[in-house]
């Protein structure tokens, strides 16, 4: 292998070999703590301080946070540690040569989206702080702060991001510290407001005491699940499953559940989960200089993930394969500065519908991939197949589509709308004692294997009949 | 006609394909901590605060 090539492997959708896997289970937990610790934390624990108390919504979110954080390792992780590829590749063998264009878009819209919330929050922590710093003359509005932050963070993610993966392990290395920041954040709330969290109720709790309580572990699930994007392009970097199982779900896992307490805890008290509003409140103009440079520190670190992990995403595109590596950054960045710079309050209003959709998508998606390789292909991928675009490639199925994916994928999506209405949280049948992300996996995924042995084996598609 | 890969990519599908550059896949251990992590502990968290409450 030239050297070129392999300093460029990191910077492609080709598989990685074993001597360019060099994260070992520390780097890979810091670069996996870095990117999941964010402001969307306070967000999901805002959501769930809604329906529960700070005792029960912490356990909840926690125990829905590992669930979700298992769906997506046991679904993704295989493929991608073995061979060292990234997520939307490692959909190839269920979706098709062509069909894995869905789950791409899926990923490059939930980047977009998650990144262009963080980076108009990581914009507006920085107008607050310069406000505070007494940065703006008097009078002065300080509006056009937003976006030209927005604009400056998007340009310091593409300096970081030329150099690949060693780029966001390298920034990690100083980033993770806001996550012990936030901790701390959490602890100045517990031990000054104790006696009101604990007083606190909810303030859209229902009368069924049941749904309030599945509807954080729902939300912790399906907040998750959105980490089946980021964690090909994290974990291909490490060689061996087992570098990769523990620091996944406590790197990744944990520090969501820990930092969410900060939400919940902040909407409970204060009514308002954003800690660089309270802590003001509680700690006076330090604490919130503090804060607000963690937030701003923490949705970078986590923006440079994310903008890494699509654009890596994107380079399964044939037209985008042989572009260099700074026009894809480019091309990943631009939709997020686009929604940072143009519409941040609109998608700021949106984002409730944005998290349901998370779910939605990705709970059938992990339900599919895990039945594939456990049931169906016995472990066995086709690593060459993956590759293959012609129509006699290992998993070109019909047209370069596996039709039962997609029927699988719809019918899951189905299955969570009619178990929880990801818009109204309107919710029906057993939702209450079965949450909508769980069944949604299981359903696509049972659908996924019954139909593939019915249609797709004995059709000798998809590449079952070579094992 | 099957489509040539770049040489690249063909080096790197050789080297997976005699499995000389393939990671291991989740060990004993490995379902051990993903069984406690992933399942167990979550469970146990959700009875403690159902019942807790």
């Amino acid at each position: 292998m030239s050297p070129a090539a392999e300093s460029s492997a990191d910077k492609s959708a080709w598989p990685l070999l074993l001597s360019e896997r060099t994260w070992g289970p520390w780097r890979l937990a810091i670069a996996l703590a870095t990117a999941a610790a964010a402001t969307w934390c306070y967000i999901i624990g805002e959501y769930v301080g809604y329906y529960l108390n700070f005792f029960q919504g912490s356990l909840a979110l926690t125990a829905g946070s590992m669930i979700g954080m298992l769906l997506v390792l046991l679904a993704a992780g295989p493929i991608c540690i073995r061979y060292g590829i990234e997520s939307v590749a490692s959909t190839k063998p269920q979706f098709g040569s062509r069909g894995w264009v869905i789950p791409a878009l899926m990923q490059l819209v939930s980047i977009v989206g998650w990144n262009s919330l963080l980076l108009i929050f990581f914009a507006k922590s920085l107008s607050q702080l310069l406000r505070l710093l007494g940065a703006f003359p008097p009078g002065t509005s300080g509006r056009h702060v937003v976006p030209a932050a927005t604009f400056v963070a998007c340009g310091l993610v593409f300096l970081v991001l030329l150099r690949g993966a060693s780029g966001v392990s390298r920034i990690s290395k100083v980033l993770v510290l806001h996550v012990f920041i936030g901790l701390w954040m959490l602890y100045l709330l517990v031990s000054h407001r104790w006696p009101e969290l604990v007083a606190a109720r909810p303030a859209m709790a229902r009368p069924d005491r049941l749904w309030n309580y599945t509807t954080g572990v729902e939300i912790g699930i399906s907040s998750l699940l959105s980490w089946w994007a980021y964690i090909g392009a994290m974990i291909r970097m490490a060689p061996h499953g087992r570098t990769v199982a523990v620091p996944v779900m406590l790197g990744m896992g944990a520090p969501v559940p820990l930092l969410c307490m900060i939400g919940i805890a902040g909407v409970l008290v204060l009514k308002v989960s954003d800690p660089s509003e309270w802590l003001r409140t509680v700690g006076g103009p330090l604490y919130a200089v503090i804060a607000l440079s963690f937030v701003a520190a923490a949705n970078f670190g986590t923006a440079i993930a994310g903008i890494y992990a699509s654009a890596i995403g994107l380079r399964n595109f044939s037209s985008l394969e042989e572009l260099p590596w700074w026009v894809i950054l480019l091309v990943t960045i631009m939709p997020v500065a686009l929604v940072g710079i143009l519409i941040p309050e609109l998608f700021f209003a949106r984002f409730g519908a944005f998290l349901a959709f998370i779910g939605v998508g990705f709970a059938p998606l992990c339900g599919i991939q895990i039945a594939d390789y456990y049931a169906l292909r016995a472990r066995h991928i086709d690593i060459r197949g993956i590759y293959d675009r012609t129509p006699s490639g290992a998993y070109a199925f019909w047209a370069g589509f596996n039709p039962v994916a997609l029927i699988a994928l719809g019918l899951g999506c189905a299955v969570y709308i009619y178990l929880l209405n990801p818009l109204s949280y309107e919710s029906h049948g057993p939702y209450r004692f079965l949450t909508a992300s769980l069944p949604a996996a299981f359903v696509s995924g049972f659908l996924y294997v019954v139909l593939t042995r019915l249609f797709v084996v004995p059709a000798g598609r998809g590449g079952y009949a070579s094992r | 006609m099957p489509e040539a890969l770049p040489a690249g990519l063909e080096e790197r599908l050789a080297a997976l394909e005699q499995g000389r550059e393939v990671g291991e896949d989740f060990d004993g251990r490995s379902w051990f901590w993903l069984i406690l992590l992933g399942a167990l502990i979550p469970g146990a968290l959700l009875l403690i605060g159902w019942w807790a409450a």
